[in-house]
């Protein structure tokens, strides 16, 4: 079956969260609590593990282009969300098998399975994943695998007022994203760009199912800038355990020999 | 309000059976809106957004990572892992030798606890603690912690036959086996460490099973040194101290020379509470392997020596654990290292 | 838009995505704001000031469009000799009687003629209602060179020729080049081949002067040529789901439905005399009489009669003004016993909330229906004041009624937006527990007074007892079927009750009921067309098949406007209803809002009477002269032009005139309801603008109970400019102290550059922003920002005035024995400054004697 995913474009986001209670009212999340942070209008903060959509608040004094205002000031949101990377770092590291790869090619952890090893948690190079402390498990975003599987779109997309989120095969998403992005480029917004689209723009997630069209460099969306799944690069890791093995077993020979010839 | 049926529910309120969460991810309480309990203690903003982001954008300065989820058990299971897989190796070396029979069979002993003990504190740190068998279901050769969980399971399994069979020759094999074992025990961890986003732990992939295989050998001596050992023994164990513990030094040395390449990742190891373990652990293995340098044979020493060390090697595994934990909150950090 | 209609604003993203240019203007930087192409920060309360320059810009740059003016608006029309401008008369408009504090309208009418308003206010003229004269409109005189000085075009102009760009910058705080821009931007989409529309809501309504904010978008739009044509218009966004359907089918004091007025007690004696008084003798008002006889057979079924003027009798005759604050105001004073509350919150929503309560204090019982119980059902319990220990609930003698009511998703029943689209909605679930419908209560509530009554012979209680009230049930809760309902208020011939087609049906002998003759054909053959959802891919873009559209499924009014006055489209781009010469009607894509064979050329004769008198080229048919009014001659209690007055509450002097604020304005004198200094009061300082947020919907009552919203918005806040918390010394994420001499609330601080200083006359002048949806119930709290506003209204449909006052604000929590007016001890009246606000022949008005509110005096001034 075809990769779905999210093509999800903050240049028609206007904040309005409704995909973080859509989000909630289907899985049945329960609300984080209440919390005046201080931050814009983000009280929510991050993702986590009861909350699968995470709309972030940006104040920046000055304009994006083609903006006028009296004075130079502009407001960047972002619907935030768990990415499906094509090499997904919580995948790779889940001992148990609980995440999967479904025939939507999303990501999923298996509630049935998951015993809440937290590994998972520092694996994921983008900061999704989580495990609650009430249930013990790992919860993420599912990418409404329960309403793909009926045919629906996630519920998300399917609330969001302006089409920011947008549903689609993972082939599709791209060519409507270039064209989105030609398309702002035409009218001069030359600020924008796709973020994590392409196995060759960021090749240490070979490219990400959820992807996004970004206003501004990606820290200040507090998304990194070039996320690298950690399994790509564990190969030293072990080359260097194997080496400090063998050395551990040349130390304990010797130990053996010298320590018991010397008395 | 105190409403009759008011009770803690979301929804309407009208009656909490109406408004019950249910479902597959409804498995948490609701949290008392009072008392938000995130993952990080995160204040009140007090700067005006629009003008901090500036130069180095992030979020509010928010945490991008999650930190470790991990409690005390897996440190203390580092160690445990640690001393079993020394202790396998040292076992195996010393089959069949003669005048340290003794010797072997505490390594044997220290293999079978750590490998028994061992897989109980994991299940500890477990969310859900009855599905610790499910750690066994696959085999992902892409992750640290099921080849761990496999090599633990079956380390615990060849040191218990390795008991059984004692000074048998047909323990030969089921030595090497141990020992091989052992070699992955001592070293996964710091790989398991190495293979996440962490700032610290990913910048520092390459020192840390070094560091892990060189404090299990010094953390295995160190066990053994406080043991009444008969001359011949106490030499091997002297030796095997001695080495573990330069190299556990070496290790350190290596692992901070790595994290200090981008000056925020290593600001844990230098700054608050996990740079004090840190330092801590440093200090007491450098006291532990100036007592075994002091010459002379006494129990005090031995005592002395092995206790400084087995501390600091178990506070090491804290440092790290927290330092992680410390390195996942600053989103510079993270920003460093995945550029 | 974005911030408090995201589901409506997905049409703005994308006109956006097509190429459209959106501005917004607003004091704040909103989510709005974030999208558009262009942010106008705007002081609060000058918006007038704002758009009659743009009028000005527009008359002054020749950029409007001839064709249309001419064609299609009053502007060619004579205006009265006696008619004096506010140019004239310092910020007054003739007809000013300092005897009864209001306009007489009479000075304002075409030369030798008298046009009465489409509908709506005629019960605001004090006196007996002069009767329609609309076939003379005939005789009246016009200038279709636009020169006379007394042509409307020409008063027009003079009266917004002071309004100039650097009025905008003096009064409104926006930079003379921003403003060009956007007067600019808005020319050159107008025209043959374009667009531009307006969108507001209660930023402009909110206000003491109103109406005439969005009469002044109006006259922009007209002089542009931009109503009735496609991407026109002009969209009020209502508060939420169906209010323009609770006008439509009124919940309002001073009509019926259909926009029918509430017979008046003193003068529509009977149903003849009702009749002359509101029909009109040219457009579509002339068919005024079919509309209410078919009203009455609907209500009163077999029991209305030609004999007894179809029940006209049992219909309530109102003796004044009812509205809100009015009745409010009634209760505090003990005057109003009784008091339903059906889904609202005025405890919190409502402007003086402490006075509010005080009403419902002096109340013997009250009725709240909402989904939990709100800050209006617990006022006797833990209001701010009985925690204080001003008001001890075992003194208060209000009995009060709680029911819990089903949610939209609980119940069938329609939505009418503000395209007047009827869109129908299936009940997914049963309501839990004891929870209904307001239709179950509303039904059962007649039944039940139905059977209390049924032995009385009283003459009284026939209104009961004839009263038409067959409604079949479903389930077992009784629950009435609403499409019963909507069969009624499409209408039914009788006594076939075959339902009608469209309101052309309707008859005037009782041979046709209708509930609401403007929704008659939404259940045109038996079928309810508000719930066809034909998706847009299956059908033209203008989407004819998806819901029903009032009236006569029309979605664009006026639309008659889209073709020039030859019946061909203005432009091929904009091509919408056209006059098909061989066909010899009007076609095109929707349903033409005009008489489908009336040819182009068409020109009324000598007597033509009712909807003959409308010739080829008016396409307002609602109007009675057919014609778009640049100017009202009638209708409006403030004027027939907008004129920029200031809050009754300012921090700035009129720059623009010597009478200070609306004098016309409703104001309320009473030691609970005290006011400021008309500008520069020194204790309070700053501007203030109460508003809502995305995440709560309006008073809270159906958001502050969920979770899931309340974690996004915990809690009340101000938004403050940087420059201002560093004067005040407020921190971000600390609390500050908002105060009026009304109240005073804490919130926690959001410092933001959303929010920015204004620059006019030399003075920086602060905003501060307060979100209206807190307060002590619920599971996110916070003080109520209405404890700050004040009972103050515009004159023609009695809106307070919230979007724009004076405040008080300052570092740190409440003190815990916070004032109130309205309880606790009294703030003294600081009436002494009254003269300011209006000039010498304004300032010794009866207070409270607008339209026939008799005995208002009585009502408001405190024993």
């Amino acid at each position: 079956m075809a990769a779905t995913g999210f093509f999800t474009d903050t240049s028609v986001c206007i904040g309005c969260k409704a995909c973080e209670v859509a989000c909630k009212q289907w899985n049945q999340l329960p609300a984080d609590g209440n919390f005046f942070s201080g931050r814009s209008y983000d009280n929510t903060l991050h993702l986590e593990s009861t909350t699968w959509r995470h709309v972030a608040f940006v104040e920046q004094n000055r304009n994006l282009s083609g903006q006028t205002t009296a004075q130079p000031f502009s407001w960047l949101f972002l619907s935030d969300v768990c990415k499906h990377c094509r090499r997904a770092g919580c995948l790779e590291a889940c001992p148990t098998g609980a995440i999967v790869r479904t025939e939507f090619e999303s990501v999923y952890v298996q509630p049935d399975v998951c015993n809440g090893c937290g590994y998972c948690v520092v694996a994921c190079p983008f900061g999704v994943i989580n495990r609650r402390n009430d249930d013990g498990r790992a919860w993420k975003c599912t990418l409404c695998y329960d309403r793909q599987r009926q045919g629906m779109e996630p519920a998300c997309a399917k609330t969001c007022p302006t089409d920011s989120i947008f549903f689609g095969p993972v082939d599709e998403l791209r060519n409507r994203a270039e064209a989105r992005l030609a398309e702002l480029h035409r009218q001069g917004r030359q600020e924008a760009w796709l973020y994590g689209m392409t196995a060759e723009e960021q090749p240490g997630t070979e490219g990400l199912h959820a992807f996004f069209l970004l206003l501004h460099a990606p820290e200040a969306y507090n998304l990194p800038p070039s996320p690298v799944v950690p399994t790509k690069t564990i190969g030293t890791s072990w080359l260097a355990m194997g080496l400090a093995a063998a050395g551990m077993v040349a130390v304990t020979v010797a130990a053996v020999r010298h320590g018991g010839e010397r008395t | 309000m105190n409403l009759p049926w008011k009770r803690e529910t979301v929804g309407r309120e009208l009656n909490p059976q109406w408004t019950v969460l249910s479902g597959e991810g409804a498995g948490q309480k609701l949290r008392q809106p009072e008392l938000r309990k995130g993952t990080w203690p995160v204040p009140i903003w007090h700067q005006v957004p629009s003008v901090t982001a500036e130069p180095h954008p992030d979020y509010y300065r928010l945490p991008l990572l999650k930190e470790p989820v991990w409690i005390w058990s897996v440190p203390a299971y580092f160690y445990l892992g640690g001393v079993a897989g020394g202790s396998a190796v040292l076992a195996a070396v010393l089959h069949g030798l003669k005048s340290t029979e003794d010797l072997a069979a505490a390594c044997k002993m220290l293999a079978f606890l750590g490998t028994t003990v061992g897989p109980g504190l994991l299940t500890w740190d477990l969310g859900r603690k009855f599905r610790f068998i499910n750690m066994l279901r696959v085999f992902r050769p892409t992750s640290p912690m099921s080849i761990g969980s496999w090599s633990l399971a079956a380390t615990g399994l060849l040191a218990s036959l390795s008991l059984l069979q004692g000074e048998k020759p047909s323990g030969q094999i089921t030595g090497w086996g141990l020992a091989a074992g052992g070699l992955v025990l001592a070293g996964y961890t710091g790989v398991l460490l190495g293979n996440t986003a962490n700032p610290l732990w990913h910048e520092t992939r390459r020192g840390l099973p070094v560091l892990f295989v060189a404090s299990s050998l010094a953390s295995t001596a160190a066990v053994l040194e406080m043991l009444p050992l008969n001359n011949m023994e106490a030499g091997v164990v002297r030796q095997l101290g001695l080495m573990g513990k330069a190299a556990e030094l070496a290790a350190i040395a290596a692992v901070e020379g790595e994290a200090a390449r981008k000056p925020l990742v290593a600001q844990p190891l230098q700054k608050g509470r996990s740079s004090a373990l840190w330092r801590g652990a440093k200090a007491l293995i450098v006291a532990g392997m100036a007592v075994s340098l002091i010459p002379g044979r006494w129990r005090g020493k031995h005592l002395l020596g092995g206790g400084l060390t087995t501390v600091g090697s178990i506070m090491l595994r804290y440092a790290l654990l927290e330092a992680g934990k410390e390195s996942a909150r600053e989103p510079q950090a993270v920003f460093a290292v995945q550029k | 838009m974005a911030e408090c209609h995201p589901v409506g604003f997905q049409w703005v993203m994308e006109a956006k995505r097509r190429g459209a240019t959106i501005i917004h203007v607003d004091p704040r930087f909103t989510r709005t704001s974030a999208v558009a192409d262009i942010h106008v920060p705007i002081r609060a309360g000058s918006d007038i000031a704002f758009l009659g320059a743009i009028v000005n810009h527009i008359i002054q740059n020749d950029r409007w469009f001839r064709e249309y003016v001419v064609n299609y608006t009053n502007a060619a029309a004579i205006v009265s000799d006696d008619f004096l401008d506010t140019e004239d008369l310092d910020g007054l408009f003739s007809g000013w009687d300092e005897e009864s504090g209001q306009y007489d309208p009479a000075s304002w009418q075409y030369k030798g003629v008298e046009v009465t308003p489409a509908a709506g206010h005629r019960e605001m003229f004090s006196g007996e209602p002069r009767s329609e004269r609309g076939a003379m409109i005939s005789a009246e005189e016009y200038d279709e060179t636009l020169t006379n000085p007394k042509c409307v075009f020409q008063i027009v102009k003079r009266h917004f020729s002071r309004y100039t760009p650097e009025v905008v910058e003096e009064a409104c705080g926006i930079p003379r080049e921003l403003f060009s821009k956007v007067a600019e931007a808005l020319c050159a989409n107008s025209g043959r081949e374009r667009t531009s529309a307006f969108c507001y809501a209660v930023g402009w309504t909110q206000h003491t002067v109103g109406v005439q904010y969005i009469r002044t978008a109006a006259i922009i739009q007209l002089l542009l040529g931009n109503i009735g044509r496609p991407g026109g218009g002009i969209m009020a966004l209502r508060g939420h789901a169906s209010i323009q359907g609770s006008t439509d089918i009124p919940t309002l004091y001073n009509m019926l439905p259909g926009y029918l007025p509430m017979p008046k007690a003193s003068y529509d004696t009977d149903l003849k005399k009702y009749i002359e008084y509101n029909e009109s003798a040219s457009g579509w008002w002339s068919e005024f009489p079919k509309y209410i006889v078919s009203l009455l057979k609907a209500w009163y079924g077999d029991a209305a009669t030609a004999d007894n003027d179809w029940g006209y009798h049992y219909l309530p005759h109102i003796s004044g003004d009812h509205s809100h604050m009015v009745t409010v105001s009634a209760m505090a004073d003990g005057v109003v016993k009784g008091y339903f509350v059906i889904g609202e919150n005025p405890a919190v929503g409502s402007m003086n909330t402490a006075l509010q309560r005080k009403g419902m204090r002096q109340l013997e019982w009250l009725v709240v229906r909402d989904f939990a119980p709100t800050e209006t059902a617990e006022f006797w319990r833990t209001a701010p004041e009985v925690k204080r220990g001003d008001v001890k609930p075992e003194e208060i003698g209000t009995e009060v009624f709680f029911f819990p009511c089903a949610a939209h998703t609980e119940k069938d029943g329609s939505f009418t937006n503000t395209q007047r689209l009827l869109q129908w909605h299936h009940k997914a679930v049963e309501p839990p527990g004891d929870c209904r419908s307001d239709l179950h209560f509303t039904f059962h509530l007649g039944r039940k007074l139905k059977a209390l009554y049924q032995d009385s012979k009283a003459a009284k209680d026939r209104p009961i007892l004839d009263l038409a009230w067959q409604y079949r049930t479903i389930g077992p809760h009784e629950e009435p079927d609403a499409e019963e309902v909507l069969a009624e208020i499409n209408g039914y011939t009788l006594p076939d009750r075959k339902p009608l087609a469209a309101y052309t049906e309707l008859e005037k002998d009782g041979s046709t009921a209708c509930g609401c003759w403007i929704y008659s054909g939404c259940r045109k053959d038996g079928i309810n067309q508000t719930a066809r959802r034909k998706p847009e891919s299956e059908q033209s873009w203008v989407a004819p098949e998806w819901g029903w559209a009032w009236p006569a499924n029309r979605r664009l009014l006026y639309n008659r406007a889209s073709a020039d006055p030859d019946g061909k489209p203005w432009s091929e781009r904009k091509r919408y209803i056209w006059w098909d010469e061989g066909e010899r009607k009007w076609t095109g894509f929707d349903t033409p809002d005009f008489i489908a064979t009336r040819p182009p050329d068409y020109r009324p004769g000598e007597g033509a009477k009712g909807i003959d008198t409308l010739s080829g080229i008016d396409p307002f048919i609602m109007q009675a002269e057919g014609k778009a009014w640049l100017y009202d001659p009638s209708g409006l209690l403030d004027g027939p032009l907008p004129t920029h007055y200031e809050p009754q509450e300012s921090v700035l002097q009129n720059p623009l005139y010597g009478q200070q604020c609306n004098p016309a304005r409703m104001e309320w004198v009473r030691r609970d309801n005290p006011y400021h200094k008309a500008w520069g009061d020194p204790r309070y300082p700053f501007i203030a603008t109460t508003y809502r947020l995305t995440e709560h919907h309006t008073a809270g009552g159906m958001s502050r109970w969920l979770p899931w919203l309340n974690e996004l918005q915990p809690e009340m806040f101000v938004e403050v400019s940087p420059e201002l918390a560093g004067l005040r010394g407020l921190i971000n994420g600390g609390w500050a102290t908002v105060s009026t001499i009304r109240g005073e609330i804490e919130a926690r601080v959001l410092v933001t550059e959303r929010m920015r200083p204004l620059v006019m006359q030399g003075r920086i002048m602060h905003q501060v922003g307060l979100p209206y949806h807190w307060s002590w119930v619920g599971r996110s709290t916070g003080d109520a920002a209405n404890e700050l506003t004040a009972f103050i209204a515009d004159p023609n449909v009695s809106i307070e005035e919230s979007k724009a006052f004076s405040v008080q604000i300052v570092a740190g929590r409440r003190p815990e024995e916070r004032r109130a007016a309205a309880a606790g001890p009294l703030a003294e009246t600081e009436l002494g400054d009254a003269g300011q606000r209006d000039l010498p022949p304004v300032q010794h008005k009866p207070v409270g004697r607008h339209g026939l509110r008799a005995g208002k005096t009585e009502l408001t001034e405190e024993a």
